[in-house]
């Protein structure tokens, strides 16, 4: 009797904080996609290219190096959900809106960083672990992502 | 430009439906984790305690008393007693109960320690330890021969290598599983109260040895047999319960009901309780009660 009563008393202290952790989280994550999907739709007109040279060319009046990079981390929730993956196997969804996140808000940045340019080109894509990379345990704690690459003056 | 005209409808499309992230919903991901770890870690932990309860079982009375001798906590071993005359006498009742029991030729040391905590023990390396606190309340010879008996008992169910199977079977899982202390510490808690039941087990087959041999020695004297447990009872109260998972020894409560049944199956009748033959001096024990 006394056990199912532990039982549930040790379920409920990790339950409560998990459920807590998890809405925090999906707040913040909510807010910060939707000021992201805001600001693709206001910039959709400059786009972004991989590649190193457009097919149709018109005269190039200036060009430059941009770069647009951003730190992001997840919440206690989604770590915790993480680690237990990493005993299990398998995809670990909880970092995946984590890097979608970073990928979108860095691109995001760099376009900030040249607003009269027509594009940019050869765009790429670094990321870097920090905050607990010196730690041993393998779990990111935050990401930084860097998106760079070469904005396209057009002579008009 | 051209392509950028193109693509405009398709871009918002793209903006709107995400691929690169997962549809499924993290927290019930998370508590299927959880629960399949959970069941997954109970299982295992389950199986290497009763592995080691069973070894512990198989092995030939030599080779334990060997074991727990090589357990003997050795500043205990030589400690002075807090009164020597007190001391013998515990010894004299715990041989006369073991002389009762197949441990009869193994020596069993009594330590009579001055404490004001309320306490007995089975110490591994053959001693049973017991407090001033203990001696002082009690209010009969039954009442502590009972205490001894059930000290004895862990004895002779080999109690203490038992707990050292189970740490180790615990412990043992934890380095397996878990790369990384702190899914280590959340599998240690979840599953630490598994080990606690185990000893609450113990305890309860404790008791039931002790009033068998108060059965044995005192001639179905039933008299002070529960005193101590009904004693404790009452200290505990009744906010005790809900800790109850957290210790080690089951609820007092349950301790005297269990003894109570095992008393009226085993035919015991209340009898005359035999008082102490060596009083504490500040306090004047009545026989009569």
């Amino acid at each position: 009797m006394e056990d199912l009563f532990g039982l549930f008393f040790g379920l409920f202290f990790m339950v409560v904080p998990l459920v807590f952790f998890w809405a925090i989280g999906h707040m913040v994550e909510g807010a910060h996609y939707k000021s992201i999907k805001k600001r693709e739709i206001i910039k959709i007109k400059q786009p972004v290219f991989n590649i190193k040279r457009l097919p149709e060319e018109g005269a190039v009046r200036h060009a430059e190096l941009v770069c647009g990079s951003v730190v992001v981390s997840i919440d206690y929730f989604k770590r915790f959900l993480a680690m237990l993956r990493s005993i299990v196997g398998g995809r670990v969804e909880a970092y995946e809106s984590l890097l979608d996140r970073g990928r979108r808000e860095a691109v995001l940045r760099m376009k900030d960083k040249c607003p009269q340019a027509d594009y940019v080109l050869n765009v790429r894509f670094e990321s870097a672990a920090i905050g607990k990379s010196a730690d041993q345990s393998k779990q990111i704690g935050s990401l930084e992502v860097l998106a760079y690459g070469t904005a396209v003056y057009l002579q008009k | 430009m051209k392509i950028m005209e193109i693509e405009l409808d398709k871009q918002l499309d793209l903006i709107e439906d995400n691929v690169n992230i997962g549809k499924t919903n993290l927290l019930l991901v998370c508590f299927q984790l959880l629960a399949g770890l959970l069941v997954l870690f109970s299982l295992s932990a389950f199986i290497l305690i009763s592995s080691a309860n069973l070894i512990v079982d198989l092995l030939p009375d030599a080779t334990v008393w060997k074991a727990q001798e090589l357990m003997k906590v050795e500043f205990l071993a030589g400690s002075v007693s807090a009164d020597a005359e007190i001391q013998a006498y515990l010894q004299e009742i715990s041989d006369r109960l073991k002389a009762a029991t197949p441990m009869r030729d193994i020596q069993l040391k009594l330590i009579y320690v001055k404490d004001k905590d309320v306490n007995a023990y089975a110490v591994p390396g053959n001693m049973i330890m017991v407090t001033s606190a203990l001696y002082e309340e009690a209010s009969s010879e039954n009442e502590i021969a009972m205490i001894l008996a059930h000290e004895q008992g862990h004895f002779y169910y080999r109690d203490h290598l038992r707990a050292l199977g189970r740490k180790m079977s615990l412990l043992l899982l934890t380095v397996l599983v878990a790369p990384s202390a702190d899914i280590g510490s959340l599998l240690d808690g979840l599953v630490g109260g598994l080990l606690l039941r185990y000893s609450r087990e113990q305890e309860y087959k404790a008791d039931a040895f002790g009033l068998d041999l108060m059965n044995k020695v005192y001639g179905g004297n039933a008299a002070g047999v529960i005193d101590f447990f009904e004693r404790l009872q009452k200290k505990e109260g009744t906010s005790a319960k809900f800790t109850a998972f957290l210790s080690t020894h089951p609820l007092s409560s349950e301790r005297v009901a269990a003894l109570k049944e095992n008393i009226t199956q085993n035919g015991m009748k209340d009898g005359t309780k035999i008082p102490l033959r060596i009083k504490k001096v500040e306090k004047a024990e009545d026989s009569a009660e």
